[in-house]
């Protein structure tokens, strides 16, 4: 039996790409569709959403990030749009490159729909919401269908 | 408990319909349409576009009818993968299915073609997929999810 093949119900995924980038605003991230059609499409508990592509529209809250460590952030949304999030556990970025330790992807807050994540390196403290991305530290955006399952090794 | 009711990692699927369909030039595909597609949870985007190379596959033999399952990479890499041929008469007659090719490991499944060869041989990646099928010849699409749980039967 393959998992899809009974009758699906329910569901929390996000649709399309969403386009997870670093807003007009440098420490605040964007959704930027890469379609053009300008919205994103999510699913939370089978229900389907839509939010709108906007500048600065991703608030990056969450606690500080020592120097020299790096960290995943997940990036979620519920369904009224509030977007929100997640850090993760912050390694060392030495113990990461040794492969004595790796980095997992936290997981999304209940009720609410992965959009995607952002993953950063940094080099001096970093302060969500407040240091610009890319200054101070290295920034990749990535797009979720949902939380990864398989933890970073490098 | 509902089958996607617990919480959802990972996963690989195809998020919109790719309008597979021939390109422009001879042995090639093309998406009509641009879709997103996600591998082991992250998603990625690809964009409309005509005369994908088809790869090379085994000379498909008179008479016979074959799946040809086409995929990507993350990268956009495009793949097709030749399912086993079966003689025509034999699934008219209902006494073979039509399995499905086994995907590539970390692909995404976007499409099939499935050709029924006429009275000549049919070469996927060499041979026009339609200039070069013979009166009796025919070619089927399809734009896919996920590959299909159940083989074709006719």
């Amino acid at each position: 039996m393959y998992n899809l093949d009974e009758s699906m119900r329910g569901g929390t995924c996000c649709l399309s790409k969403a386009g997870l980038a670093v807003g007009g605003t440098a420490s605040i991230m964007r959704l930027n569709d890469p379609t053009g059609a300008g919205y994103v499409s999510f699913a939370i508990n089978g229900y389907i959403y839509t939010i709108v592509d906007a500048d600065d529209n991703v608030a990056f809250t969450a606690a500080t990030q020592a120097a020299l460590t790096t960290c995943l952030y997940t990036v979620c949304i519920a369904y009224d749009g509030t977007i929100t999030v997640v850090k993760g556990d912050e390694v060392v970025t030495a113990n990461l490159t040794a492969g004595t330790h790796v980095l997992n992807w936290p997981m999304a807050t209940a009720d609410t729909c992965p959009l995607g994540g952002v993953r950063v390196v940094a080099t001096a403290v970093f302060t969500p919401g407040t240091t610009d991305l890319g200054t101070g530290n290295a920034a990749t955006y990535y797009d979720f269908y949902t939380v990864p399952t398989e933890p970073m090794t490098s | 408990m509902h089958n996607l009711d617990e919480s959802m990692r990972g996963g690989t699927c195809c998020l919109g319909a790719a309008g597979m369909a021939e390109g422009t030039n001879d042995a090639t595909i093309q998406f009509a349409t641009e879709f997103a597609f996600c591998i082991d949870g992250l998603t990625y985007w690809q964009a409309v576009e005509d005369n994908v190379v088809v790869t090379v596959c085994t000379e498909q033999a008179l008479g016979t009818t074959c799946l040809y399952l086409v995929s990507t990479i993350a990268d956009g890499t495009i793949t097709t993968t030749k399912g086993a041929e079966i003689l025509t008469a034999d699934l008219a007659a209902g006494n073979h299915v039509l399995q499905w090719p086994v995907l590539p490991a970390l692909s995404c499944p976007i499409g099939k073609f499935k050709i029924q060869s006429g009275d000549t041989a049919f070469h996927v990646g060499v041979d026009d997929l339609t200039g070069d099928l013979d009166a009796a010849g025919l070619v089927y699409w399809a734009d896919l999810m996920a590959v299909p749980a159940e083989p074709e039967t006719t």
